[in-house]
């Protein structure tokens, strides 16, 4: 790996599904052109609501997914194209963290196994010895005594506490590259604080580089250096966390912000209320994809996308009303 | 009432007009009185008329929920409970729900809102009730309660809530929500809470007024 290279980066990556539905085809496009980058150490915030295809976004770096158009680089290497028996080693250094950790794991077979699995499967470990790194790791997210958890089965968790082995099921491997999907949406609030500070440490023991999907700004603002904001498949602003929240620029940031309920008395500086929802992703608005719900929209709007233009250093907005500088 | 899953307290094979009709012929409304008052009723909750016609699965997530609303504000009742009337719902589109819930609430309907969202609460309701474990720990008006927090519980919620106006870590709360199968004896916070002494292991709280009608259920607050 290049020194100063990122971890992950994604050139231009865009990702369609074809559906049918009642015997018609329908492309969705729910990744549509976007670059991200992300580097040694650093955490990246993937914000949008539902249907603005953050999570195919995290399924498209880490491969799940390939790509209908775009690069995907990790540390250096092309891995758009490469076969499965050559991207298998290096799934163990991209990991996922779930957003249910119910859905994630089977519920027949007891957690110390299902985690047992990739380890023997990627050759790192005998049996024996996948036992005990898998006792360790358990201790290590907070669940004592460890054997005790070893042969439970997933219901017999609570949500907070298979989040817990789902973290500690990505960390076994040590990733280089974390991707959390909402981690910690389908959690009790109390423990939500306790799963982020666990990521978090892993986080700077490996040095990781994180992407961290969520529809939650004020979580993206607590663990982001930097945020990126989709909307349809579209990157519509990024920039480092704080400029995101002093100076955001783009009309669907200011409504987002705008529309979430705060205990502390932030105010975004201008207030945005958006028409109707996010349309359907098969049915995608000329131009610029907000402009049906935007109350600036002109003309030009409806016919053309608007670029992604840099107004600040790192800080770039895609809308037609805002010129550089 | 209005639900917290709009896309499951619908008929998915009738049309929306037949369902918020039935509402209104169970209890007593003719067949066409209430034919004739769903226009009105959906031109209330913001949703064009026409869509008496449609069926759930042609409505996105947010329209679904103002049919609910429709639904349970069709008798014109006296009080509407909102069970997580949001959480199924993003951000923009929660807030024109919630707008919407508030308006019926202007129009003279009291309004219960259920939330694990406290920043929500926060922004909607005059006065607060804060449950833990099947019971009430903390009361009343809603500045009282966010700027005098009164309950360990309380506190600890509050400062478990990220903010966007700083970075600042939340705290989590210790533990795990009980089982209620079998709730702690006493206090039925008492094993999460930092301040817990032997008396909260023991004895139920009592009651205790901490300012003007403001209540709270903690051993740490009462003088004996």
């Amino acid at each position: 790996m290049v020194v100063g290279e990122p971890v992950l980066k994604a050139e231009d990556v865009a990702k369609y599904f074809e559906v049918s539905a009642y015997g018609r085809k329908k492309v969705v496009k729910a990744v549509d052109g976007i670059s991200i980058s992300v580097g040694e150490s650093e955490t990246l915030g993937i914000v949008g609501e539902s249907g603005s295809g953050k999570s195919t976004l995290g399924r498209v770096v880490l491969r799940v997914y390939k790509p209908t158009r775009g690069r995907v680089i990790f540390k250096g290497m092309d891995i758009t194209e490469i076969p499965e028996s050559k991207l298998r080693p290096l799934r163990r250094e991209m990991q996922m963290v779930p957003q249910d950790p119910y859905a994630s794991f089977n519920p027949l077979i007891p957690v110390g196994e299902a985690l047992m699995e990739p380890l023997v499967l990627h050759g790192v470990a005998t049996r024996e010895e996948a036992r005990e790194a898998i006792l360790k790791m358990f201790e290590r997210v907070g669940l004592t005594p460890p054997e005790e958890y070893f042969n439970r089965r997933p219901h017999q968790f609570s949500g907070g506490q298979l989040q817990r082995i789902a973290i500690a099921r990505a960390m076994l491997l040590q990733p280089k590259l974390v991707v959390a999907d909402e981690p910690t949406s389908s959690l009790d609030v109390s423990i939500r604080a306790s799963i982020l500070q666990l990521l978090k440490e892993f986080q700077e023991r490996l040095k990781q580089a994180v992407i961290f999907i969520t529809h939650d700004l004020a979580l993206a603002r607590l663990v982001s250096d930097r945020i990126v904001v989709m909307y349809l498949g579209k990157v519509v602003e990024e920039g480092p966390t704080d400029e995101i929240f002093s100076n955001p620029q783009h009309p669907y940031t200011l409504a987002l912000l705008t529309a979430i309920p705060t205990l502390d008395d932030y105010e975004p500086p201008r207030k945005v209320v958006l028409r109707g929802e996010i349309p359907d992703p098969s049915k995608i608005p000329s131009g610029c994809r907000l402009h049906p719900r935007c109350p600036f929209a002109i003309d030009e709007c409806r016919r053309k996308e608007p670029p992604l233009i840099e107004v600040r250093p790192g800080h770039k907005v895609a809308c037609h009303l805002i010129r550089k500088g | 009432m209005v639900f917290q899953d709009p896309f499951t307290t619908l008929d998915p094979v009738r049309t929306i007009g037949d369902q918020i009709k039935e509402v209104m012929t169970e209890h007593g409304v003719s067949e066409e009185e209430a034919e004739r008052r769903i226009p009105n009723l959906l031109e209330s909750v913001g949703l064009p008329a026409r869509l008496a016609k449609s069926y759930p699965h042609q409505l996105s997530g947010g329209q679904r929920q103002r049919v609910s609303i429709a639904m349970a504000v069709a008798l014109r009742p006296a009080v509407l409970v909102a069970d997580e009337p949001t959480t199924a719902l993003d951000v923009v589109v929660q807030r024109q729900i919630m707008d919407l819930i508030e308006s019926v609430r202007r129009m003279g309907t009291t309004v219960i809102l259920i939330t694990h969202d406290i920043a929500l609460a926060a922004q909607r309701v005059e006065r607060m009730a804060v449950m833990y474990a099947g019971k009430i720990v903390e009361y009343g008006p809603k500045e009282e309660v966010l700027r005098n927090p009164a309950h360990p519980y309380t506190r600890a919620l509050l400062n478990s809530v990220p903010g966007l106006r700083v970075s600042k870590w939340p705290e989590p709360i210790p533990g795990f929500p009980p089982n209620l199968i079998n709730p702690p004896p006493g206090c039925r916070f008492h094993p999460r809470c930092r301040h817990a002494m032997d008396v909260c292991k023991r004895e139920e709280p009592p009651v205790i007024e901490v300012g003007p009608k403001h209540y709270a259920s903690c051993w740490l607050l009462s003088r004996r």
